[in-house]
């Protein structure tokens, strides 16, 4: 407690606001992340803002200023509707078996099986993958003529998918190999989450005679939800980004059953030079993305203060 | 810009695998029809009849099967011209829809997987004897009849595509920025007179199977007794059209449209004159877009 009231506005003083030959060499630590933010987020997110409502001459090299004349043309056109359900599905039904399989799969290898942390080092392999080396493997395993898919499909009488080349079937395929990677992310967090749970609620359970099925439905996923509301939430947001692995594997095809938001915006800024297009559809997509990302959270602190 | 050709030019050829023509008594196709039935006959023990670049929006699915298709069934593929803003597209013309419907008919002889076959998966499928014919770049050639890249190549032929043994021009072309420095501007002729010479340019088709531009290379002896379907490449060349819409900047995007609207029949979900219209609209809209089309 403080002697005096100027001991008390000192401290006071101390807490809020740091000594001013100190400040300096705070801004000068800072500056480097600042400025490298600056750079690399602000000043794009700013002028791709700014592209979203221009286009440009390819032959001219000049912009225009088209006002909403690019979002017209998306929201007008005849692809962009089927490339936002593609986006969403493979959104959220990818996410959905994601967090089901990596929870799954974490309370499977928390039971402390002989040899589990070798399997579990195998698991994870598959997330240390980059996204265009999935897509390419997989176009590989898939390939009509040699690929170990379909030859084992024809051996046991099944015959020929067109895992690749059939529109039915396309975005399936994608779902299957996105979940293929990052399933092991789910697992690792939760996994890891299911290590630091308090013991005493397990004895608790055990002492009021739960058994498995309820020690899971009403302790361990409880419990487990922050991290699996946590791992969601950020595989939604790179499904939602989802590129390479759609440009290994199908290129967007076919038609446009496997095209994305994400692919849709570099195919028509880097194969067909429409930036200011483009834009437009990377602005769509920031948009979604932080209606998505605010909605969830607040669904998810709603149902907190409700539990609470 | 100054630009002359170089590096390399080519078009399109047929490939075929002559024993598999020999043992079905087959004579080379010089009519579409022909080339139809001729895939129906060949499409057997393990082999497909003929193969296609189907992969959804690949240049070279429209650029070889569809465009060759077309301008030998006697397409014209624009009317008017990008200068006076009256450039219109003609892909819901006869020849347009009777080209696609074409390869719609191939993708019954061609590998249960061609629909994503690009033009590197048909071409290797060919190179290991799974496929009896293809039309396609003739820079495949290259790979094809190198026997350490290819099964078939002592029994693959070439020829020229049916009925008008016309095509697609394709190249590459190097330029000097008329705003470049001086000096920079005489050291890039040096440069261009070098890689343009008869004899780069014959070191470069034997070394890397590039096609040439110069007929002396075409019809070369010496040359083509190296690689031998030089000379059938040379005619084809010399009769192929340039691409109407080579000239406008939305010329890729055209392509692409094109080539996604096309997969659509390809695999079954629309028809060929529904596709053609579909990517006839599409280009409407790019072409008025770009400035092309009032």
């Amino acid at each position: 407690m403080a002697a005096t009231a100027g001991d008390a506005g000192r401290i006071r003083g101390s807490r809020a606001r740091l000594p001013t030959q100190g400040r300096g060499e705070v801004l000068l630590l800072l500056a480097p992340c600042a400025l490298y933010l600056a750079a690399f987020s602000i000043f794009p997110l700013i002028t791709s803002l700014v592209r979203s409502f221009e286009d440009y001459n390819t032959q001219t090299d000049t912009w225009r200023w088209v006002g909403l004349q690019n979002y017209s043309e998306l929201i007008h056109s005849s692809d962009f509707w089927t490339v936002v359900e593609n986006t969403v599905l493979l959104t959220v039904v990818g996410v959905a078996i994601q967090v089901v399989l990596g929870t799954a799969l974490a309370l499977f290898f928390n039971q402390q099986l002989r040899g589990g942390s070798i399997v579990r080092g195998i698991l994870i392999l598959p997330m240390l993958l980059t996204p265009i080396v999935v897509g390419l493997m997989w176009r590989a395993l898939l390939d009509p003529n040699w690929g170990l898919l379909n030859w084992i499909f024809v051996q046991v009488g099944i015959g020929q998918v067109g895992w690749l080349s059939d529109p039915n079937v396309a975005l399936w395929t994608l779902v299957v190999a996105d979940s293929w990677q990052w399933t092991p992310f789910v697992f690792v967090i939760v996994y890891a989450r299911l290590q630091a749970l308090p013991h005493e609620v397990f004895e608790a359970g055990s002492v009021d005679g739960a058994n498995w099925f309820q020690w899971t439905m009403y302790l361990t996923l409880p419990l487990l939800m922050p991290a699996i509301v946590f791992a969601a939430v950020f595989r939604a947001i790179d499904a939602f980004r989802t590129f390479d692995l759609v440009y290994g594997l199908t290129n967007g095809g076919p038609g446009e059953s496997t095209t994305t938001l994400s692919f849709q915006a570099f195919q028509n800024g880097f194969e067909f030079q429409h930036y200011g297009y483009a834009s437009a559809i990377s602005y769509v997509m920031v948009l979604a993305a932080a209606i998505g990302v605010t909605l969830l959270f607040k669904v998810v602190k709603v149902r907190r203060l409700e539990t609470a | 810009m100054y630009l002359i050709p170089g590096l390399h030019g080519g078009s399109v050829l047929l490939f075929y695998r002559k024993d598999l023509f020999a043992k079905a008594g087959l004579r080379l196709p010089t009519t579409w029809t022909a080339y139809l039935n001729a895939a129906k006959k060949l499409n057997t023990g393990g082999v497909a009849g003929n193969s296609i670049v189907a992969k959804s929006g690949d240049v070279s699915m429209f650029l070889c099967d569809w465009y060759t298709r077309f301008v030998n069934m006697g397409g014209i593929l624009m009317s008017g011209s990008p200068v006076t803003k009256n450039f219109t597209p003609r892909l819901t013309s006869p020849a347009a829809v009777a080209a696609l419907q074409h390869m719609v008919e191939c993708v019954k002889y061609a590998s249960p997987g061609v629909l994503s076959y690009d033009f590197t998966v048909s071409a290797n499928a060919f190179s290991a004897g799974k496929t009896a014919m293809m039309i396609v770049w003739s820079t495949t050639a290259g790979p094809v009849y190198n026997p350490k890249t290819s099964k078939v190549a002592k029994t693959v032929g070439v020829a020229v595509p049916p009925v008008k043994g016309q095509a697609v021009r394709g190249g590459w072309g190097m330029g000097i920025p008329k705003n470049a420095p001086a000096g920079n501007k005489d050291a890039a002729w040096t440069v261009i007179t070098y890689l343009t010479s008869k004899e780069w340019e014959r070191y470069q088709t034997l070394k890397y199977q590039t096609d040439p531009t110069r007929n002396s290379t075409f019809y070369s002896t010496a040359m083509n007794k190296a690689l031998p379907y030089l000379s059938t490449a040379g005619k084809v060349f010399a009769k192929a059209r340039i691409l109407e819409i080579a000239n406008i900047p939305e010329a890729f995007e055209l392509i692409t449209d094109a080539a996604v609207e096309f997969s659509a029949a390809l695999n079954g979900s629309a028809t060929a004159a529904q596709a053609c219209k579909n990517a006839n609209d599409k280009w409407i809209s790019v072409l008025k877009r770009g400035g092309h089309l009032k």
